[in-house]
Order: structure tokens, then sequence, then C-alpha cells
């Protein structure tokens, strides 16, 4: 026997604690699990109802100003479609996020690249495009509710719009980075993994 | 009373705590870790009950868990308490000469800090041929290659087999 063969016999010597009762353990994953299903459930709820009240706003809005310009309109069904389009996208993530440990080492090492290049991407220009669009609808929206106000009034009413998106932007600015610096140094180790088996 | 899937589970793992233990214990120095990766394993392993088909092996699906799930461990506990060589050359001077049970664990306990040297990915492949898994077992856990996981075993054994003789590579 050589030295390898040994060093194996006296690997599988090693027993688990006894601490570590089966009935237990089997009892505390049940229950995690079921804590884990609930928060997601509870998570994909609040979300929804959270946008289902904004849309509630944006319908009762629309029917009680009828007659207003394409701009009115226009500015409003944009900001729907992108409130639509990000709560998609939320709701892509929470089921994206779920781990498939059953599959081979190197699918779920592929998909895990691939979730944090979505990652990087949506830290680099996600919230910047949501920004620009978003800002779009508002000037949509104002042009035709500001178009009897006085020159003034528009002025400092535009005015605080885009500074608001400005300082927003900046201020997000460091949490971005860091966050797109998290994201790029879990690629790093995860390409590590690839190659290391 | 225990449901059939409670029971099937709690039998599947009464037969594979010893191996799973043994990932955790090979995969990471500190003990508090070494039990929240078992308990993860077991979480993970009770989830993926369901989705098991059984055109694999039960054995080959719980290390696959058990190795995916110890790779997530890594990546959210980037921290993990690395052993440094200096403390595995010391130590083994230190546990040269002693009687053959104390000898036996000694060399364990030597093989453990030696396994720590390692690179991540190279103490989740040792610890499944010291679990006795052939290269084809393990080339199917990780969906690679038999000759390539064969060629990286015998570069890993080495390695291993030098830090326990010498501390070093």
């Amino acid at each position: 026997m050589d030295l390898f063969d040994t060093l194996k016999n006296n690997w599988q010597s090693q027993e688990a604690p006894e601490k570590l009762e089966v009935h237990e353990l089997q009892e505390k994953a049940e229950q995690e699990s079921k804590r884990q299903q609930r928060k997601l459930v509870f998570n994909n709820l609040w979300l929804s109802v959270c946008f289902a009240g904004v849309f509630v706003v944006f319908g009762w809005i629309w029917q009680t100003h009828p007659g207003r310009s394409m701009f009115f309109y226009g500015g409003m069904l944009a900001a729907a479609l992108l409130m639509l389009s990000v709560l998609a996208i939320q709701w892509f993530t929470i089921q994206y996020k779920s781990f498939h440990a059953y599959k081979s080492t190197q699918h779920y090492l592929k998909s895990s690249i691939r979730k944090v290049k979505v990652r990087i991407f949506m830290a680099r220009y996600g919230m910047l495009y949501y920004a620009v669009l978003l800002f779009i609808c508002i000037v949509f929206y104002y042009t035709d509710v500001l178009q009897e106000a006085s020159f003034q009034f528009q002025f400092w009413a535009y005015f605080i719009l885009t500074a608001y998106f400005l300082l927003v932007y900046f201020f997000t600015r460091k949490k971005r980075k860091r966050k797109v610096k998290d994201a790029e140094d879990l690629m790093e180790h995860l390409k590590e993994w690839q190659e290391g088996l | 009373m225990n449901t059939p899937k409670e029971k099937q589970f709690q039998t599947l793992l009464e037969e594979s705590k010893g191996s799973i233990y043994r990932i955790c214990k090979s995969y990471l120095y500190d003990e508090s870790q070494q039990e929240d990766l078992f308990q993860e394993i077991v979480l993970e392993l009770w989830k993926s009950m369901d989705r098991f088909r059984h055109e694999a092996k039960w054995n080959t699906y719980i290390y696959r868990i058990a190795l995916n799930t110890a790779i997530r461990y890594n990546l959210k506990h980037k921290r993990q308490k690395e052993i440094s060589p200096q403390v595995v050359k010391s130590e083994l001077y230190a546990t040269e000469h002693g009687s053959s049970q104390v000898e036996k664990e000694e060399q364990l306990a030597q093989m453990h800090r030696c396994i720590q040297q390692l690179d991540s990915a190279d103490r989740l492949i040792i610890s499944l041929v010291l679990e006795d898994l052939s290269y084809k077992e393990i080339a199917e856990i990780l969906e690679s290659n038999v000759n390539h996981v064969g060629v990286k075993i015998n570069r890993i054994k080495k390695k291993l087999l030098k830090l326990m003789e010498n501390g070093s590579v």
C-alpha cells in the first residue's frame, strides 16, 4: 500500500460528528426551504402590489384628463411601458436568482458567469438608460401640462426636474461603481474556478 | 409521521453524511464554517430531491450538489480563513514523533493542513479522490473529460504528497 492509499484510508475513517442527527437536519432543511419559498413569494407579491398602485394612479390621471395632447398620453404611456419593463426584469431577476445545485459544476459556473455579466451591464448602464428614458417621458408630460404656464414657471419646473435626475445620478455613482467592482471580482473568482476545474 | 420523501431523504443523508462532512473538512479549515457549509449542502440536497432523475447515480448527484454549494459558499464568503504555509511547516516538524494512534491522528491533521494549502478547485477535486470516486465519476460530476481529470488528479496528488513530506511544494 503506497502513502496515498494510507492517506485515503485515514481520510475515510473520519466519521461525521454524532451531533449531526439526520432527523433534525432534515427538519431544519425543510423549514429553511419553506422560509426561502415564502420570502420569494412575498418579494414577488410586494413588487407587484407597489407597481399596481402606480398603474392605478396612471389610469386615474388618464381617465380624469380627457382631450389632452399627444404629449400627455404619449408621456404617460411610455412611462407605463418603461415601468412594465422594469417589473418584468425584476420578476425575471427573482426567478433568475434561484440556485440549481443539482446541475453539473461546469454548467453551474457557466450560468453564474452569465448572471454576473448581466449584473455588470445593469450596474453600468441599466440605471442610466432607465433615468434617461424616464426623464424623456416626464418631459413629454410636462410639455402638455405646462403649456399654459408662464415662462418662469416652466423654467423652474424643467430646472428642478433636470437637477433632481442629475443629483440622483451623481449620488448613486459610488454605489454603482462598488456594485461593478464587486461583480467584476466575482467574475474573476468564477473564471478562476472554471480554469481550476 | 414521516412522508416518503422525508424517509428517503433521511436514509440518503445517513449514508452520505460522512462524505459530505469530509468534503466540508477538506474545503474549509475553520470548524464553524465547515458546519455552515454542511447545513447549506443539506438544504440544497433537500431542495433538489424532487429533481433527481434516475439516469444518474445518487452518489454522483449528491457530490455534484455538495461541490456546487461549496463553490457558491466560497463566492459568498470570499474571506474564508486561509492557513499559512509557515503553520504547515512548523506543525509538520512538531508532529514527526509519536505513538501509532496519535501518529495516525496527527497524520490526518497534517493532511488537513496540507489540503488547505492547495487551490480551492484542487481541494474539491482531491476530496472526491479521497472519497474513492473513479475518474469517470469525477469527470461526470464536473462535466469534464476523463483524461483531463486524470491528468489533473495526478498533479494534485503529487502536490499533496510533496506537501506532506516537506511542508511546501
